[in-house]
């Protein structure tokens, strides 16, 4: 039988949390649809581990179907959603090293070209264990901005920082990335 | 008369290429104008930049925000776990949980901001009702009788001396 949530692509995220507030699962069961890879996604490149970003994800899920009825759209639904799945993530850093993904997966559209593939591959797996070794908070300030494409001004807000902190999170990030990656010569 | 272009060291390129990133399009311009001097006068510099342009490439190609089958694959454990346990209780907020309690009473009101009103009315009335009692304890009393007789009512407040003038008849 369908449900009056059935209708999901054309749903906006905050009238869906409308519905959640009310306890309605089928609306919660829609924006678990919309954003859970991308979740997971984030979660497991913060982490660089799976079963904790699992572990994460589902928490962070469940805490947006428990606050939902306090939930006030000041911001995108998205950004909320951003912010708990971070924050689960770097108070989980501080309780567990981070162990940096094996090249962050397989590309769910791999290219034709095997060789291309596997030189994307060995680059990916360079970046995601530089990534790996830095701060928690650097690590976060990196994948919003350069994975999740985000302005500096929603990462600030998703961090619960100010612009100039995340530019700073993002200097330090970029030197101790390009001192681990690129090689120095004498002329670029 | 052109403008002096600002001086720029090394250290301030490294600083400014973490800061803005590689394509000097989008910087500043006096800073822009620096780091270019800087560049075509210093092999460093160029090195530097050359590095910062290899390092944006290599974020901005490999982080490129397509997740994984692994991300899928681990999305759709969760989602079944989601769906698979009962999901939890909601806290509700005091007001609809009162709304509720008042709705399983069978006295859900109406219009809640007339409820109030009357709520608040019939406090007040109570709190009236009750200081009236404590005054009878601590002494005063809000229902004590008027005085009888104008000569047992205490005038002093409201009597004057007469006006001298008046009293000449002029």
């Amino acid at each position: 039988m369908r449900e009056p949530d059935d209708d999901r692509d054309q749903t906006r995220d905050e009238d869906l949390m409308a519905r959640v507030a009310q306890g309605n699962e089928a609306a919660f069961r829609t924006l678990c649809d919309r954003h859970l890879v991308r979740a997971v996604a984030l979660a497991r490149r913060t982490l660089g581990n799976d079963a904790d970003a699992e572990e994460v994800v589902q928490e962070a899920f469940l805490r947006v179907w428990r606050a939902a009825p306090r939930w006030e759209p000041t911001a995108a639904f998205s950004t909320w959603l951003h912010r708990i799945v971070v924050n689960l993530c770097l108070n989980h850093k501080r309780r567990v090293p981070h162990a940096p993904l094996d090249a962050a997966g397989d590309p769910a559209d791999p290219a034709p070209d095997a060789e291309a593939q596997l030189e994307s591959r060995a680059e990916r797996a360079r970046l995601a264990g530089a990534i790996g070794t830095l701060p928690a908070r650097q690590r976060a300030a990196v994948l919003l901005t350069y994975w999740e494409g985000l302005s500096n001004n929603r990462t600030a807000q998703i961090m619960g920082t100010t612009v100039g902190g995340v530019e700073t999170l993002l200097v330090r990030a970029r030197k101790a990335l390009r001192a681990r990656l690129i090689p120095s010569s004498d002329e670029g | 008369m052109k403008a002096p272009i600002p001086a720029l060291s090394l250290s301030h390129l490294e600083d400014a290429l973490a800061l803005h990133g590689p394509d000097l399009a989008a910087w500043p311009e006096d800073l822009r104008m620096g780091a270019q001097a800087l560049m075509a006068a210093d092999p460093a510099a160029r090195a530097l930049h050359g590095q910062a342009m290899e390092l944006e490439r290599l974020l901005t190609t490999a982080l490129d925000g397509q997740p994984t089958a692994e991300d899928e694959a681990i999305a759709r454990r969760v989602a079944t776990r989601l769906r698979a346990a009962p999901l939890p209780t909601q806290p509700r907020p005091w007001r609809e949980r009162a709304e509720n309690w008042l709705a399983a009473l069978g006295l859900r009101p109406a219009w809640p901001g007339v409820a109030a009103l009357a709520g608040m009315a019939m406090l007040g009335f109570l709190l009236g009702g009750h200081l009236v009692e404590m005054g009878g304890v601590y002494g005063f009393s809000l229902s004590s009788p008027a005085p009888t007789r104008l000569a047992d009512a205490d005038v002093s407040g409201i009597m004057f001396d007469p006006d001298p003038l008046a009293e000449n008849g002029l």
